[in-house]
């Protein structure tokens, strides 16, 4: 007996230590554990590798068969993605691409395994959370200057280069998709609402609900007033994120930070009547009760069905309707403002950094120069793209010429008109840079407090608002010290909601 | 007499009708899945459970189609299936058997190690197994996907087999014995011809793993697309705002009927089973 | 010690060589493991190991930088709502799943079993299917069947068995037992397989015998079938139960956890926190530790439970 133990007590250790072994002999950076005590380490091989991939990229031919490796999740202009890179092959028959198109989860999932390896893609997107500068630091990107030709830059419009975005310094590392636009206005589906009497499309809360009301009513159980994708926490945050916004509270927009007097703004009297109006909605029964299961691109598809008056999305939806539902009779509206409340504005779209060339890629100069094409005119993707709708381009020549498609057109007049652009801590310290890589997540957050409504499992939201932004501004002020920043620079007292914050502003504050 | 044999029919065709309705409602989503797949996305929404295409197109066969290089994925997924399913068999049946007949040092500690990890919901198997494939320099090549697609659960079906060869008696091994087989004799001879319905079971449910895989063989692959599999290559349907949901249908109906055809053919194995070689 | 009795008398010939014959025993049972430990060790093991290492840092799984925090993330654990929450859920769902799928499935598995039933063969592919359909074409098509305007809606409301349509994903209240039901249809093809083959133990004899004596199929299953299976089933429920715990796909699909967490169970939890976030970075360790803490959870109540199945059988 003693024997068949000790003989199992050997195994279980040679078991173990094999496994540890194995774990620790693994040279790549996948294994975080020796790098954990060494931050500076991780930059000696990137600088060697950047040294590399020049030499590859100067004594390469260009005959040579290679292939082009390109992950992101650019999928509202999907199909028009796919003819670029068919015509892109045609006029390079050395070039062959390889797209994959995944979502963001899957992305983190994957992809960022390989790029920390030195396998990742040619071209990649930065994921949401990591800022440009990490990214850089991390040994991700290498910047695209010396590959670009000279006027390549001049044809974008100045406000699609931002400091610790696109650049850091004089070094350019990353491209923009679109122009920044607010993705929260309202769709109304004009049929719907004449069938169920309602004249005057709706600017405030209790007109809002009036319209849902009559909707609902009219539609006997298969129409609706509003439709969502509420299973997307995300969609929900943007949604109450605007509503608060437009009801003149100071919010930063979705995936950023900033106070107001010291505390995060999640429980303001604007973020309550927000919530307030959206609970108010869900007493109607005017919300479509399939939203709580849907996400944003099922939501799109029914309320082009006509199953409910109103939809809160984004740009993006244009295309996909176009093509098909091309008898849809629907026209964009502003974000509901509480009764009597005037001159409030959205937080205006911000910048955010899109794809760039791997530090690591073996053909950088291929790929800058498919980064060329894919924003220049003749290859036709951005006209194209502009042309469906699907977004407003950073290079304005495009826009004047293409932009013909009038919602479109209506959508960009009301998104700029009613959004003003909202101060960036990362504008302001660098070190928020850092702050973005420490801060935690705070659960419920206000997206899920929002399904949380919606789902009628929540009837006391000013407590969960509460709770979360306690929470918040405690994580934040840990975060803060964590990092060596100071939390004051969350806040921004010359902040004037009615305008744009400048970088006049961002000056006076130093 | 007559009246029994009435009796009977009527109970046979009561089952029939039970097992067709309840067999009806279990396809069904699979048979919509296949319309689907001729309906236009906005059929798909409009016409929501309707079996028969109101305007059937051909449109999302042709674009998977050219989406990804069919030919090439259909045949790297049959190799990656094939193999990865005849590693584990093999392991899984001998170390089943192993497990299930004897009590070797050590096994009830594996045993325990073994139903300990499977409880263990993983986070990302992912960047491990890929730092595994590099260290073996496998990345990219089907050896590696092969690899990596047989290590995946097998330890479900080692379980499975062990306990299948736990329960056969005694007497047919110790009549291996006296004819002078040996251990290894005993195993080849007597006991792999009878777990043949676990073997069914085991060819399929891994069949399905490999076929279906999409994230693990995806990290392999991305650097050499020739040797990717079906999944990967047409599962590309989802974005983050926008998704191609009867592309989705089109890709997954066709992937998934050489796993039907496979278990039609293979299911004759489950009616067969043990009782004749007991007897014998 | 079933096979080979550990002989306690001293050192003479028999003894010698029923040694000897042990290890041999030995030596070619290692042999059979040595293939499945190898690749356990590379494909499972390793993973765990490198998981333990992340759980004690605090990393995003995105930087190369990560800070040890030792057990930080498992004190954090104990606090966090939403993780006992999902906790507690998984095993919600897995004790309203196993019995249901387990006698469903047998059902299935012992109506099919039958030589004489005409077109079993179809029949069994019938009820497999589900599991080779595409997940996320389920997830849509379950909106369409179980939404307010569906067909079971319908029914519900023309029988008058429910005066207003059940929001059956979206009501906090339904969404984890529709859930139930949904997987239930989805995997029921494959614990039908694992009974299939677990039926194939009983000999053909029996169900001879058995009909001689003039019992019927269901006596003959409950009396004499049942019985021969059981260890086989307990296998089966074992795996349908870790199965059910670890259950992922189909959350994520149909209600990713929500609305407002009723369904969130622990890897769609986990998921959320390693890939996920809104603000700021995902949290690979944070998520390998509650996955972790949660395996650690199900051993100790397997063993536990597993301790009083050994005493009361010894009891009894």
């Amino acid at each position: 007996m003693k024997k068949r133990q000790l003989g199992a007590l050997l195994l279980a250790g040679v078991m173990t230590v094999l496994s540890l072994s194995g774990c620790g002999a693994m040279p790549s950076t996948g294994n975080q554990a020796e790098e954990s005590t060494n931050t500076a380490e991780s930059d000696s091989p990137a600088e060697a590798a950047e040294d590399k991939a020049e030499a590859v990229g100067k004594t390469e031919g260009s005959d040579e068969k290679i292939t082009l490796r390109i992950v992101d999740w650019s999928d509202g202009s999907a199909q028009r993605r796919e003819e670029f890179h068919k015509k892109y092959m045609e006029e390079h028959p050395n070039i062959t691409i390889e797209y994959t198109m995944l979502t963001v989860d899957q992305f983190k999932n994957t992809i960022v395994t390989m790029i920390k390896s030195g396998d990742g893609p040619d071209i990649f997107p930065i994921p949401g959370g990591m800022t440009l500068k990490t990214a850089v630091e991390e040994g991700w990107y290498q910047p695209i200057n010396s590959f670009v030709t000279e006027d390549f830059a001049d044809q974008f419009d100045p406000r699609s280069f931002e400091e610790g975005v696109t650049h850091i310094g004089d070094d350019w590392y990353t491209i923009t998709e679109q122009m920044p636009v607010i993705q929260c206005l309202f769709f109304y589906n004009k049929d719907v609402l004449e069938q169920a009497g309602v004249t005057e499309i709706p600017t405030t809360y209790s007109e809002f609900r009036e319209a849902c009301r009559k909707i609902t009513e009219n539609g006997n159980g298969s129409v609706y007033g509003l439709i969502d994708g509420g299973k997307q926490v995300n969609r929900m945050d943007v949604l109450v994120r605007s509503l608060a916004a437009a009801a003149g509270g100071k919010v930063a927009a979705i995936t950023k930070v900033l106070t107001v007097d010291g505390r995060a703004p999640y429980d303001t009297d604007e973020m309550k009547q927000a919530m307030g109006f959206l609970k108010g909605l869900v007493d109607d029964g005017s919300i479509h009760p399939d939203t709580v299961n849907i996400s944003a691109p099922e939501a799109r598809e029914m309320f082009a069905q006509g199953q409910a008056g109103f939809l809160c999305q984004g740009m993006w939806c244009i295309s996909p309707w176009g093509e098909g539902y091309p008898d849809l009779n629907y026209g964009v509206m502003a974000v509901p403002v509480p009764d009597g409340v005037t001159d409030t504005y959205v937080q205006g779209g911000e910048l955010s950094p899109w794809i760039g060339v791997y530090k690591q890629s073996k053909h950088p100069k291929e790929a800058a120069e498919y980064l060329m094409a894919l924003f220049s005119e003749e290859y036709g993707y951005q006209s194209g793209c502009v042309e469906d709708g699907a977004f407003v381009s950073v290079i304005p020549a495009i826009n004047e010429k293409y932009m013909t498609n009038e919602i479109m057109k209506e959508y960009y007049t009301i998104a700029t008109e009613t959004s003003k652009i909202v101060p960036t801590i990362t504008s302001r310290d660098e070190k928020a840079n850092d702050f973005y890589v420490e801060v935690k997540d705070i659960q419920p957050s206000l997206g899920a407090i929002v399904q949380g409504i919606f789902s009628q499992s929540i009837t006391d939201f000013d407590g969960q608002l509460k709770t979360l932004a306690d929470s918040s501004t405690e994580e934040w002020k840990r975060a803060c010290e964590a990092v060596g920043m100071d939390y004051g620079s969350l806040e921004f007292p010359n902040w004037d909601a009615k305008k744009d914050y400048t970088e006049q502003d961002y000056e006076e504050l130093k | 007499m007559n009246k029994d044999k009435r009796k009977k029919i009527g109970r046979g065709l009561m089952n029939h009708i039970l097992l067709a309705g309840i067999g009806f409602i279990w396809i069904y989503p699979f048979l919509w899945t296949v319309s689907a797949s001729f309906k236009s996305q906005t059929e798909f929404f409009e016409n929501r459970l309707g079996l028969l295409p109101k305007a059937p197109t051909l449109d999302n066969i042709i674009r998977i189609w050219s989406k990804a290089d069919f030919g090439t994925y259909f045949i790297n997924t049959v190799i990656v299936s094939l193999f990865s399913v005849i590693i584990v068999l093999i392991m899984t049946m001998m170390a089943g058997y192993a497990m299930g007949r004897y009590r070797f040092w050590g096994r009830n500690v594996v045993m325990a190690i073994f139903l300990g990890s499977i409880a263990i919901p993983l986070v990302s198997t992912i960047i491990p197994t890929y730092e595994v494939i590099k260290s073996m320099n496998l990345i990219g090549t089907r050896t590696g996907l092969i690899l990596s697609q047989a290590g995946g659960a097998h330890v479900i079906f080692l379980l499975l087999f062990t306990s299948f060869f736990e329960s056969i008696p005694k007497e047919m091994e110790e009549a291996a014995k006296m004819d002078g087989c040996n251990y290894f004799k005993t195993f080849f001879y007597v006991m792999m011809p009878i777990c043949k319905p676990i073997a069914t079971t085991v060819v399929i449910m891994e069949t399905i793993w490999a076929w279906n895989a999409f994230m693990l063989p995806l990290v392999l692959t991305l650097n050499n697309p020739s040797s990717r599999t079906l999944a990967v290559g047409l599962y590309v349907f989802k974005g983050e705002n926008v998704v191609d949901w009867t592309g989705i249908a089109a890709g997954g109906s066709i992937a998934v009927i050489p796993i039907i055809i496979l278990f039609i053919f293979m299911q004759k194995y489950f009616v067969e089973g043990i009782a004749g070689a007991v007897k014998s | 010690m079933q096979k080979l009795q550990v002989a306690s008398g001293k050192g003479t010939d028999s003894e010698k060589r029923k040694r000897k014959d042990k290890l041999v025993m030995n030596a070619w049972c290692w042999l059979f493991m040595a293939l499945a430990v190898g690749f356990y060790i590379l494909f499972q093991g390793y993973p765990i190991i490198c998981s333990i290492q992340y759980s004690l840092l605090d990393w995003s799984g995105m930087t190369g930088y990560a800070e040890y925090v030792g057990l930080a993330n498992y004190k954090e654990l104990l606090h966090d709502e939403l993780f006992w929450n999902a906790f507690f859920n998984s095993f919600k769902y897995t004790a309203l799943i196993v019995p249901l799928e387990l006698a469903v499935s047998l059902f299935l598995a012992y109506m099919l079993n039958n030589e004489k039933l005409k077109g079993s063969s179809i029949y069994r592919t019938m009820y497999f299917v589900p599991v080779v359909t595409t997940t996320s074409v389920v997830g849509i098509i379950m909106i369409f069947i179980l939404g307010v305007q569906g067909p079971v809606n319908h029914l519900l409301t023309s029988l008058h068995i429910s005066g207003q349509p059940v929001n059956f994903l979206g009501n906090a209240k339904y969404a984890l037992p529709t859930l139930v039901v949904i997987s239930l249809w989805k995997d029921c093809g494959t614990y039908m397989i694992y009974w299939l083959a677990g039926l194939q133990s009983v000999p053909k004899d029996v169900y001879e015998a058995a009909t001689v004596d003039g019992a019927n199929r269901r006596q003959t299953f409950f009396r004499i079938v049942l019985p021969l299976i059981t260890p086989v089933g307990g296998i089966i429920a074992i795996l349908c139960a870790i199965n059910s715990l670890k259950v992922f796909d189909i959350v994520k699909t149909m209600t990713e956890g929500g609305p407002f967490y009723a369904t969130d169970v622990i890897a769609t939890y986990v998921y959320r926190s390693a890939f996920s976030s809104e603000i700021g970075m995902p949290r690979l360790g944070y998520a390998s530790a509650a996955a972790l803490f949660f395996g650690g959870a199900v051993i100790i109540i397997g063993l536990v439970l597993n301790g009083i199945k050994g005493r009361l059988s010894k009891s009894l």
